[in-house]
């Protein structure tokens, strides 16, 4: 009986392993790698006890989190992917260094074989591990890539080829020492040509054995690099007064960067499982070398046998050549003809797609309608958003969708809701030179009262704004020009306190950004400043205006603001089937409300109506399925998402009700031309909350299947505020822009994007489907 | 003799020219700015220092170097007292870990061998290759958990970090051991094993000797010169290890004088720390290589 080749055997399977995670982490993974448990309070009746990250092993958490309450397991196995692939292609980089130099060198190349030995001697006397230290310290590393894993990957392939140049050289030696070569030699063949034809075909097998290993050495100082902190990925959470840094990324050398300090407070568990990680995938590499090793050692080695067949197996010129004398090739044409069937039908055999077809026709004229200028850019509380509500409600009925709790409408208090329609800066100084501002491009008004006339305008530092308090001097006729630039938070924060003391008439902030020619709309209102009117001036433009002498300011604001009013939600609901499941809900959620237009400029805000149309469509589809879903679907367009008083907030304090659970899908703009990438944003989700966690796959094997490139980001929504604690979780999607169009009025309906939009609308009423129908149902 | 001492000698001389030219190599990395960088501007490379800048600053630190002059001072001490310091404790640990080492590998290796058996064993080729494949980190997390439960149940001869008495190095010169111990052990069952196949050990089988006698007598002998051999190649591995088991254990020797070098940017200080570590190299390569040529000479080389 034939004898094992156990190091093969075990190598292959732990190598098949590493492949199958990394290519299907979602199946391996209990959760997505940046869901993060929160401070909790449990009580189970008899006792009540917090748990807060990092949880050492336990039922929920079988391999722990981390401090950001991130999943351990989940984490390195998310990680598999980048970790492996970077140590395969620094171990790829340094083969293709040392092969040619190895062949120079067994060519008796005095310079391939003095950089060799150079290079072997100084680099183990200079341990690659110091080397790379000292080199990341220099920012032209950093400046090399966007992506640090470039660099360092670069400097490992690059200074670390010298001992797999060595072995290869000897290998070499070895083939040119045959006999064969003579022949060679003999009948004309250059050097090169004798290189490539023969030298190479006959190191195949060792430079094979010799890369699995060269792998498992990166592996192993990759490790090592991760204990120096020396990062891999990209930043630290944290890290400030005192506070534990704890990186971002999760390549499982990020993962050690904090190894000493866990192991020194006791947790055990954030140092062990990566290091477990690493000393699998390292045997793994080993044994696979080793085994080849011995595979390649026997006499008869039928793998040395199918590698050598391998370049004519697959040539197609062979192929041509058997199929034109199919009859001496028949079984061999008939074999590769079968395996291309097999290899095509793989490639192109269509995708089950979902038979209830999201229209981007439809949504889009629901779109188009939500966009309208009839209805003033929706602000909130105002007639315009009840307009858009009410339309909304109709399309609601008109599907089918029941009404919440009875009624579509559900109205909250908004004590404040404002829109600063339009402003005029004027600067003039003394020798009547004029400098004109731009409103929303030059400047922002972040103050919502009204303001008419033309004041002093005085250039004050901190020190006299220290001062002015500390005499408790009253500046209230005064408008103040006040350079903030290059201050940091907590400095802008000391010189806002300082002024409210002096309660000027008007202050003029000097900002960093520089200005704008899109009409940027931002929405946030400075309500420290209840006496003073507030502008925020660009850098360009306060540095033109802090030029002049004596300069005077005539400002003239005109401020929509509606104070205690109505906000109303509107929300339907399609209720679940199951008793099993009649705790169990899922939302999806929208702004109905927008900015507002000025005077004079349109917002039609046709991104943030998107996120409406989209969710209207989807209800559309969902209801005309005619299944009835397992849990209840809520479908809830939020009024005061762009004010202090939000419609969602009202829902959860009126509606939710503790012991159910509820997951909560908030769909924000969709979807720019200029947006090439969907950002789901999974930080507020438990990694153990099994709802959540198969809604998030589910999103991203449809995101998939639509051809729609999905990825982690922080996205902000207030929303999220509002839904976030207890049972509850939520995911925040949003387009990723590059070129600003949102809250600008070139953000309109030309600027959408159909095809993807439909996708998009496409992939959600998948994951809904997939999540409350448990699976597409024909 | 003559030409032994002749070639020594040439050996000798050109070690030190590749220490003074790694030296060098060192103080001008340390040297480059922590913001030097290239950039691409109207078609010309530009970069943020020249050359010539970094070569004269290179050449500048040689010289204070040279001239002794470390007299900047960390937290009270003069450096060169802290660095006397540590380079005795890290010596402590570098030498009773390579001996450990030594001692464990070749004891492991000879079980390892198949000791001219015809049986191939792929189970002993497990055994090699897997401690060979443990990250030092494994190691030490092991270790140091090891301590922990231990001094929970009131045995305290393993300190699990720092430095001040021979406990707290029991398990940083155990950790420092593993991964040599695990490549000398591959190193010493390979060399056994090609021993085995020669003719002398088949005439002395044939002959009747034991098979302990054969071991010990005829294939140990050649065997250390070949097992003196593979100590070369890992002695840089041996360093880099050093770094991670000082930095784990807290152990105050130069590796954690480096990275404290490192994070205060000091230059000087981690010049001669990594040209004193490069000189650890040198030193133990030496010894290794003139172990090997003449207290492990095979016998027949001892005959000619």
């Amino acid at each position: 009986m034939k004898k094992l080749n156990y190091p093969l055997v075990i190598g292959a399977i732990v190598l098949a392993l590493l492949t199958l995670i990394s290519i299907y982490p979602d199946s391996f993974a209990q959760s997505d790698p940046y869901s993060k448990q929160r401070l909790e309070f449990i009580s189970d009746g008899q006792a009540s006890r917090i748990i807060t990250p990092p949880i050492a092993p336990c039922k929920e958490y079988p391999w722990g989190t981390d401090h950001l309450g991130r999943d351990l397991r989940s984490l390195i196995v998310y990680g598999c992917n980048t970790t492996i692939m970077l140590a395969l292609s620094i171990a790829l980089g340094r083969l293709l260094i040392s092969l040619p130099l190895a062949i120079a060198a067994a060519y008796k190349s005095k310079t391939a074989r003095w950089l060799i030995k150079q290079f072997n001697i100084l680099f183990s006397a200079f341990p690659l591990l110091i080397l790379v230290l000292l080199l990341s310290r220099i920012k032209l590393f950093a400046d090399i890539s966007s992506s640090q894993w470039n660099a360092m990957g670069l400097l490992l392939a690059v200074l670390g080829w010298s001992k797999m140049a060595y072995m290869l050289m000897e290998k070499v030696k070895g083939v040119l020492d045959q006999d064969f070569i003579e022949g060679e030699i003999a009948i004309g063949k250059s050097k090169w040509e004798i290189a490539i034809q023969n030298i190479i075909p006959h190191i195949i097998p060792s430079i094979i054995v010799l890369f699995f290993l060269e792998v498992a050495m990166v592996l192993l100082i990759m490790a090592q690099i991760g204990v120096f902190s020396i990062v891999l990925g990209g930043g630290y959470y944290g890290g400030f007064f005192g506070e534990l840094k704890v990186p971002l990324q999760f390549d499982w050398a990020n993962l050690l960067s904090m190894a000493n300090i866990h192991l020194g407070a006791g947790k055990l568990w954030l140092v062990i499982y990566p290091v477990l990680a690493f000393a699998v995938s390292i045997i793994g590499f080993n044994l696979f070398g080793e085994g080849l090793r011995i595979e390649f050692d026997k006499i008869n080695s039928k793998i040395i046998t199918l590698i050598r067949k391998i370049p004519s197996t697959v040539s197609p010129v062979r192929f041509v050549y058997e199929i034109k004398n199919f009859t001496v090739y028949k079984s061999s044409v008939i074999k590769k003809a079968l395996c291309c069937c097999i290899v095509l039908l793989l490639v192109f055999f269509p995708q089950y797609k979902n038979p209830y077809r999201f229209s981007s026709a439809t949504a889009f004229n629901m779109l188009e309608e939500l966009s309208d200028e009839k209805y003033e850019g929706r602000l909130a509380g105002s007639e315009n958003s009840k307009k858009a509500g009410h339309y909304i409600a109709e399309k609601l009925k008109e599907y089918g969708i029941e009404p919440y709790e009875g009624s579509y409408f559900h109205s909250y208090n908004i004590i404040e809701s404002y829109n600063v329609k339009s402003a005029e800066v004027v600067i003039k100084d003394k020798d009547s030179k004029v400098i004109k501002l731009d409103y929303r491009n030059d400047y922002l008004v972040t103050s919502i009262m009204p303001v008419k006339g033309t004041y002093d305008l005085t250039y004050v530092t901190p020190k006299e704004i220290e001062a002015a308090r500390l005499a408790t001097i009253n500046w209230s006729d005064k408008v103040l020009l006040v350079d903030v630039r290059g201050k940091s938070e907590t400095e802008f924060i000391q010189i806002r306190n300082r002024l409210g003391w002096t309660r000027p008439k008007g202050i003029v902030f000097v900002e960093s950004w520089l200005s704008r020619d899109d009409y940027y709309k931002y929405p946030r209102a400075n309500k420290y400043f209840n006496e003073s009117f507030v502008v925020m001036l660009s850098s360009n433009m306060g540095n033109d205006i802090m030029k002049l002498e004596e300069p005077k300011i005539t400002i003239n604001v005109d401020t929509e603001v509606y104070n205690d009013i109505t906000g109303t939600n509107v929300i339907g609901v399609i209720k679940g089937s199951e008793t099993a499941s009649a705790s169990e809900y899922v939302i999806l959620g929208s702004s109905l409300d927008y900015i507002g237009d000025d005077k004079e400029k349109r917002y039609p805000g046709a991104s943030a109506a998107g996120g409406a149309a989209l969710e209207l469509e989807i209800a559309r589809v969902i209801k005309e399925s005619g299944i009835i879903p397992q849990k209840t679907i809520i479908f809830a367009f939020w009024d005061g998402t762009y004010s202090s008083d939000r419609g969602s907030r009202s829902f959860v304090s009126n509606y939710i009700n503790t012991s159910n659970k509820y997951f909560y899908m908030d769909l924000k703009s969709f979807i720019n031309k200029t947006a090439n990438k969907l950002i789901m944003d999974t930080s507020n989700v438990l990694p153990k909350d099994k709802i959540a966690q198969d809604a998030i796959k589910a999103l991203k094997k449809n995101a998939h299947n639509n051809d729609i490139d999905l990825i982690f980001g922080r996205v902000y929504s207030p929303m999220r505020e509002d839904f976030m604690t207890g049972n509850r979780a939520v995911v925040v999607i949003d387009s990723l822009e590059e070129g600003g169009r949102y809250m600008t009025p070139y953000d309109d309906l030309s600027s959408i994007d159909k095809v993807k939009y439909g996708k998009v609308g496409q992939m959600i009423t998948d994951t809904i489907m997939d999540i409350t129908f448990g699976g597409i149902k024909k | 003799m003559y030409k032994l001492a002749k070639k020594t000698c040439i050996r000798l001389v050109s070690s030190i020219a590749i220490f003074i030219i790694f030296a060098y190599m060192v103080v001008a990395i340390c040297s480059i700015p922590r913001d030097f960088t290239v950039s691409f501007s109207k078609g010309k490379l530009i970069s943020s220092y020249s050359l010539k800048d970094i070569s004269t600053k290179t050449n500048t630190n040689i010289t204070s170097l040279v001239s002794g002059n470390l007299t900047n001072t960390f937290k009270g001490k003069n450096q060169w007292e802290i660095l006397t310091e540590k380079l005795g404790k890290t010596l402590i640990l570098l030498i009773s870990g390579i001996l450990l080492g030594i001692v464990l590998g070749i004891i492991k290796g000879i079980f390892d061998s198949r000791k001219g058996t015809i049986k191939d064993s792929h189970y002993k080729v497990l055994l090699t290759i897997i401690p060979m494949s443990f990250p030092d980190l494994l190691v030490i997390a092991v270790l140091q958990g090891m301590a922990i439960w231990l001094s929970k149940h009131n045995i305290t001869i393993f300190k699990v970090a720092g430095h001040g008495t021979i406990n707290h190095t029991l398990l940083p010169i155990i950790a420092l051991s593993i991964l040599p111990a695990s490549y000398i052990a591959r190193v010493t069952a390979l060399s056994i094993e090609s021993c085995y196949n020669m003719d002398y050990v088949k005439v002395a089988m044939g002959k009747g000797c034991s098979k302990t006698r054969i071991l010990w007598n005829h294939v140990m002998r050649n065997a250390l010169s070949i097992i003196s051999e593979g100590l070369s190649s890992i002695t840089s591995l041996i360093i880099c290890n050093l770094l991670i088991v000082e930095f784990m254990f807290s152990y105050m020797g130069l590796a954690v004088t480096l990275v404290q070098f490192c994070k205060n940017n000091d230059i000087r200080g981690m010049v001669v720390v990594i040209i004193i570590l490069g000189a650890i190299y040198f030193i133990l390569d030496g010894i290794f290589q003139f172990t090997k040529k003449f207290v492990f000479q095979s016998l027949k080389e001892e005959n000619i």
